[in-house]
């Protein structure tokens, strides 16, 4: 009788939004954070992975992620998506490791922090994980090779845009062009997702 | 400077904003207009969701099914953070093997800068005051809240070990366990200390102390010579004081009695490189 209470309970966490999870998980559910884990855990570790290609470490990133989501206020529902958050801080770290790995000690150069908007509602949470992963697959394959190439190695890479200059061995300017227009393009195909 | 710039060459500016290359020059006209048009906010928000989706076009892994494990027995340690601020705890005795300890020396490091791109972004974005104003608040709260992060990684570290004890004496009352002596590669340095280990098991406890500093970054590896072979057992750090109390456990079982501990420059060995600081007395 009260295991199958357990189960419903959790059966009904399956069914909250991201923002209903993270509300219970301040006020101290573990069965919030291990449901916000069973539904981002895979996008995290596969992004960490990407990064640095390395599976210990990235699972050691997985978990150090959403630790930081238990333990800290960083993330803030009206700034913007839980999946947006989760990816910019599991970027940002897996380069950070990267990067104090090969012992570079450059200025690192960084994306913006999510911005606040005045409005709440997330279409881009409305569509299941399998949508958002078919229609980004979509949006990319949609741009130009060099734009998609440009916005790949910057973003997981962490490569700063002269860097990629150097690799392609193209024109500062001509790279910045390929990002920015690649980025613009990538918001324009997600429109649905996003708006 | 008055003068505003045609919709297309401004979505450009707003795209190298999210991507974080825009000229000082192109800084400040995106900041004029930011402040004409506040609701290029929501823009720049579709922007950086949009780049921020980019990972899920990745091919689909999972992470191993122990990473769920270690995350959940960790926060059930450790509560989440609210806002009100925790009371000062004892300190306990470091163990930075345990998954979160290791993450707290990185948070330490990491959210200055964080916090310091973050407001100095979101005031470029807003271009006002109160806006700053407010973001002193966030950054001040978020202090606060990583204060008492902190100290309850270490109540969660303190807890760790508490069990790592428990395993000891554990350990200690199977009549097969052993104990291996290591000992100070040079010879004036006072490094010393027990590997407690039993046979057929792959969890092992290290007890040492003296150990020399480590520089931010380094690691101490146990090694274990299995037939000629160095085998890596775990990688650990000592407390301020040279302290380790840690439980390893092992990729498979060993029987070896040979081990030895060096420093190493990367969480991620498996050979030895690094200078050798301790053996296993024969």
């Amino acid at each position: 009788m009260e295991l199958n209470a357990v189960d419903e309970d959790i059966n009904r966490r399956l069914a909250w939004s991201d923002t209903e999870l993270v509300v219970a998980m301040r006020a101290g559910d573990a069965e919030a954070l291990a449901t916000i884990y069973d539904r981002y855990a895979s996008l995290v570790f596969r992004l960490a992975l990407k990064v640095l290609t390395n599976t210990e470490e990235a699972a050691d990133l997985t978990q150090d992620v959403f630790l930081n989501l238990w333990q800290s206020l960083a993330y803030q529902p009206e700034r913007g998506s839980l999946s947006s958050f989760l990816t910019t801080l599991t970027r940002s770290r897996a380069i950070d490791r990267l990067r104090s790995r090969s012992s570079k000690q450059r200025f690192l150069q960084r994306w913006s922090q999510l911005m606040p908007t005045q409005s709440a509602s997330n279409p881009f949470e409305a569509a299941s994980l399998e949508q958002r992963a078919e229609s980004v697959r979509a949006a990319l394959t949609q741009l130009p090779d060099k734009q998609r190439q440009v916005l790949e190695l910057a973003y997981y890479q962490g490569l700063s845009q002269s860097e990629i200059a150097a690799h392609l061995e193209a024109p500062l300017g001509t790279v910045k062009s390929w990002s920015r227009q690649g980025l613009l393009n990538l918001r324009h195909q997600l429109q649905t997702l996003l708006e | 400077m008055a003068d505003l710039i045609p919709p297309e060459p401004l979505q450009n500016l707003l795209a190298g904003y999210v991507l974080g290359d825009l000229t000082p020059e192109e800084t400040e006209v995106l900041q004029h207009h930011l402040q004409q048009q506040p609701e290029l906010r929501v823009e720049l928000q579709h922007l950086q969701e949009a780049l921020a989706a980019m990972p899920y076009a990745l091919p689909v892994v999972h992470p191993p099914a122990h990473v769920r494990d270690r995350l959940l027995r960790t926060i059930a340690t450790v509560a989440p953070v609210d806002s009100s601020s925790g009371q000062p705890v004892v300190r306990g005795t470091e163990v930075r093997s345990i998954a979160s300890a290791p993450s707290r020396r990185r948070d330490r490091q990491h959210w200055p800068f964080l916090l310091g791109s973050m407001a100095a972004l979101t005031a470029l974005a807003l271009g006002l005051d109160n806006w700053r104003l407010r973001q002193d608040l966030v950054t001040a709260q978020a202090e606060a809240s990583r204060q008492t992060a902190l100290l309850r990684q270490d109540l969660a570290a303190a807890e760790t070990q508490l069990a790592s004890q428990k395993d000891l004496i554990a350990m200690l009352q199977q009549p097969t366990t052993q104990l291996v002596t290591l000992k100070s590669m040079d010879t004036k340095a006072p490094a010393k200390g027990n590997v407690v280990m039993t046979p057929g098991d792959r969890a092992v406890i290290v007890a040492l102390q003296n150990l020399p500093p480590l520089q931010p970054g380094q690691y101490y590896y146990l090694w274990a010579n299995e037939a000629g072979q160095k085998v890596a057992c775990g990688k650990f750090t000592a407390t301020e004081t040279g302290e380790v109390f840690v439980k390893l456990v092992l990729p498979n079982t060993s029987n070896s009695k040979q081990l030895a501990i060096t420093v190493e420059n990367s969480p991620t060995m498996t050979a030895p490189q690094g200078p050798m600081v301790m053996i296993s007395k024969s």
